[in-house]
């Protein structure tokens, strides 16, 4: 390389002579060689002018970050409509939140306001470094709570470094007493992106089918909660069955299937006005909604005369558009998020594998190669894998890149199913049915599959669907 | 008459004893020397005085390498012995009986005269076992062109004790102390493919060991789609190890050497 570099800028030198053959004719000597550039290049040899170069490797296991998170303070305490006993309470509330939200997701050992002191306000901007050292936390939250004279709330929410006693990020926000629940979640959020670089997840809403009753007299309700379980409202009223909920980019409306009339066909729930609509006129059963990224088309499955599959119809209504035409069920269409492509899934091949191709149906082609079946993919938010169901004797949680490499299996329970993407594109969700009893509940699972947990809803819970982070 | 009271016999047998006493102290002695010339010197250790890490040399001018001590050609005789010794053995050489003299393998009888001795021992024990067996008898066996040396290297003629300069050992003794000093505050961040990450700051150091400015990411590699977003994090959390680990316990005299630093900070189970 460094001869080429060399020769290279030899030629630069000697190009000015070569050049001008005419020049004879005219009179005109040599030209002057000026121009040629000199290049520096590295020689071998002992490094002794340079830094002192040398590795350090982390080799020991994960350690969860320390946090302490006290009571956020007030500057004095007003009654608001957030709660029943004022700011101060309520700045107590608010680190519980937070501390719960950065317990459940296995990275970070959180210590909650309950068994730390409570800083007053002036110290929330400039923390007594020494006392908190002490408690073995490496990042501390502070944060104030205060009511305004309209009634609203300003949330304060500040990170620092205890070692470094350096600040690490802080942001406030305005928020109706009734939303205090999401400045905590925005706090949390920023916690979160800022110590693990990841975007946030924690102020967002999830979707769900709620299950009661005995097996062979199932009621699925429509059900949808914060993404730390608060806030749970039903629906439906369950008289008829629902299954497989999608949040419209804006959480404006919900697709799902119901089986009100009798068949099973999508709707589009509108969560402002509570009114639904049908997604197509068609006698056929349609299934397996989703959005497309921009919230402006829907993806659907219809079976006709025993052929499903998967076409492509505008939120506003209109023609649907047919993706694929081939012998078998293709079903279960996933967008890519820059909406380019799609995921499916298709048995053409006389076994459920996974299959890609352009959004307008050209293009399709198998990507799954590996052993056992490929069932309900989708697209990370972030484009860089695809979740699905592997059915390998049991069914699983696995990962891959869109080409259909590095194949990850994150989970072992029994039959654990229907991932759905956090926001981040870093948590997923699925629901897993123990093997005894049948009964039914959403777990959640990082992409290193070292952190699972249990989302804890009021009743069994099934095909949940995680909404985009709310603005 | 004590002449009448020897019979033949007895005086035949009594000359014989003499002869072989004779023969065994030539045999013995023929035998020390031979022994001699199969030990050899223990080999010389330089010892050199240093600090707990080895790091500093106490030399005032510290030499990498010293020359090995250098005696080109053993010297024969030392000139006290040649004085000192020859009178006994000329004494001996008389009183004994010729034939005595004559079987006398000593290398010292064939140096004053070669003629005399016999062809097939010459060439074997002289040139080594001669010098050897003088050894006992007082006198120096050092030659007037011995060369004082303190080391083991044979291209220098440097003769004082070889001590540290900064050299690839000392480099390396100062780099696993310096990583010795961030591991415990280096960890990386959680995620996927982190281990792919690998970020290299810089930074400087005052004297007394502590940070000179902030240290700086100079670069870092492996990163790809499924990192990316852990990289600046990455970054950030080496700079905070560096941080932590200030101030720096080093060797002051080789501050030159750690007065800028860039390591590598990667993670492996």
């Amino acid at each position: 390389m460094k001869l080429l570099a060399l020769s290279l800028s030899l030629l630069a030198v000697a190009a000015p002579f070569s050049a001008p053959l005419s020049a004879q004719d005219q009179d005109l000597g040599e030209p002057l060689a000026e121009g040629g550039s000199v290049e520096s290049v590295t020689v071998e040899g002992e490094d002794t002018a340079g830094p002192l170069r040398g590795t350090v490797t982390d080799e020991n296991d994960w350690r969860d970050l320390g946090i302490a998170i006290p009571a956020f303070a007030t500057d004095r305490d007003r009654a608001t409509a957030a709660n029943a006993s004022g700011t101060a309470a309520l700045g107590l509330e608010v680190a519980r939140v937070i501390t719960a939200n950065l317990r459940n997701n296995g990275i970070f050992k959180p210590t909650g306001p309950d068994s730390l002191p409570r800083p007053p306000f002036p110290q929330i901007t400039a923390p007594s470094w020494g006392s908190w050292s002490g408690r073995g936390a490496e990042m501390l939250v502070h944060g104030y709570v205060q009511a305004r004279d309209d009634g609203r709330l300003i949330v304060g929410c500040y990170l620092y470094d205890v070692a470094l006693r350096d600040e690490l990020v802080r942001e406030g926000w305005v928020v109706r007493p009734a939303d205090w629940r999401r400045a905590a979640h925005k706090c949390s959020d920023l916690i979160y992106a800022r110590l693990t670089g990841e975007d946030p997840f924690f102020d967002s809403r999830i979707a769900y089918i709620a299950e009661t009753g005995p097996k062979d007299k199932r009621v699925k309700q429509l059900a949808v909660m914060d993404s730390d379980g608060a806030n749970h409202r039903f629906l439906t009223l369950g008289s008829a069955t629902a299954l497989t909920p999608r949040y419209s980019p804006d959480y404006s409306k919900l697709l799902y299937l119901s089986y009100v009339d009798g068949n099973p066909r999508i709707y589009v729930y509108d969560i402002g006005s509570g009114s639904q609509t049908l997604v197509t006129q068609n006698a056929s059963p349609t299934l397996a909604p989703r959005w497309s990224p921009d919230g402006r088309h829907i993806l659907y499955s219809m079976a006709v005369a025993g052929n499903t599959d998967i076409y492509r119809v505008p939120v506003t209504g209109g023609r649907s558009v047919r993706l694929t035409d081939t012998p078998g069920i293709d079903i279960g269409g996933s967008y890519s998020p820059d909406g380019s492509r799609i995921v499916f899934e298709s048995d053409r091949s006389g076994s459920q594998q996974c299959y890609i191709m352009d959004a307008d149906g050209s293009n399709q082609r198998r990507i799954t190669f590996f052993g056992g079946r490929c069932a309900t993919p989708e697209w990370s938010p972030r484009g860089d894998q695809i979740a699905f169901t592997r059915i390998a004797g049991d069914f699983n949680i696995a990962v891959m890149s869109p080409s259909g490499q590095n194949l990850r299996v994150l989970t072992d329970g029994w039959q654990d199913e229907a991932p759905t993407w956090a926001p981040n594109g870093r948590i997923i969700q699925f629901f897993r049915t123990t093997r005894d009893a049948g009964r039914s509940s959403l777990w959640q699972v990082d992409l290193t599959g070292r952190n699972e947990r249990r989302l804890p809803t009021p009743v069994d819970a099934s095909d949940p669907a995680w909404g985009p982070i709310r603005p | 008459m004590a002449k009448a009271s020897f019979s033949r016999e007895e005086r035949a047998g009594l000359i014989i004893a003499v002869l072989l006493h004779c023969a065994l102290i030539a045999v013995l002695a023929l035998q020390f020397a031979f022994k001699d010339t199969a030990r050899d010197p223990a080999p010389r250790i330089a010892v050199s005085l240093a600090t707990e890490v080895g790091l500093e040399a106490t030399a005032p001018a510290p030499t990498a390498e010293s020359r090995a001590a250098i005696a080109p050609r053993l010297a024969d005789t030392s000139v006290a012995q040649s004085e000192a010794e020859p009178e006994p053995r000329d004494a001996l050489s008389e009183a004994r009986p010729r034939v005595v003299a004559e079987e006398r393998p000593t290398p010292r009888a064939i140096t004053r005269e070669p003629d005399e001795t016999r062809p097939q021992r010459r060439p074997d024990p002289r040139p080594s076992a001669a010098p050897r067996e003088r050894r006992e008898a007082s006198g120096s066996l050092i030659g007037d062109d011995f060369l004082e040396g303190q080391g083991t290297s044979t291209r220098t003629d440097n003769t004082t004790a070889p001590a540290a300069k900064f050299g690839a050992r000392e480099q390396a003794a100062l780099s696993s102390a310096i990583t010795r000093q961030l591991r415990p505050h280096w960890s990386a961040p959680q995620g996927v493919d982190v281990e792919k990450l690998v970020t290299i700051v810089a930074w400087d150091l005052s004297q007394d060991g502590t940070l000179k400015g902030r240290p700086r990411v100079v670069s870092q590699r492996g990163i790809n789609a499924a990192n990316r977003a852990q990289a600046q994090r990455h970054g950030e959390l080496a700079i905070r190890a560096v941080q932590l680990a200030a101030p720096f316990n080093l060797p002051e005299a080789f501050y030159s050497r750690w007065q800028r630093l860039e390591w590598e900070f990667d993670r492996r189970l």
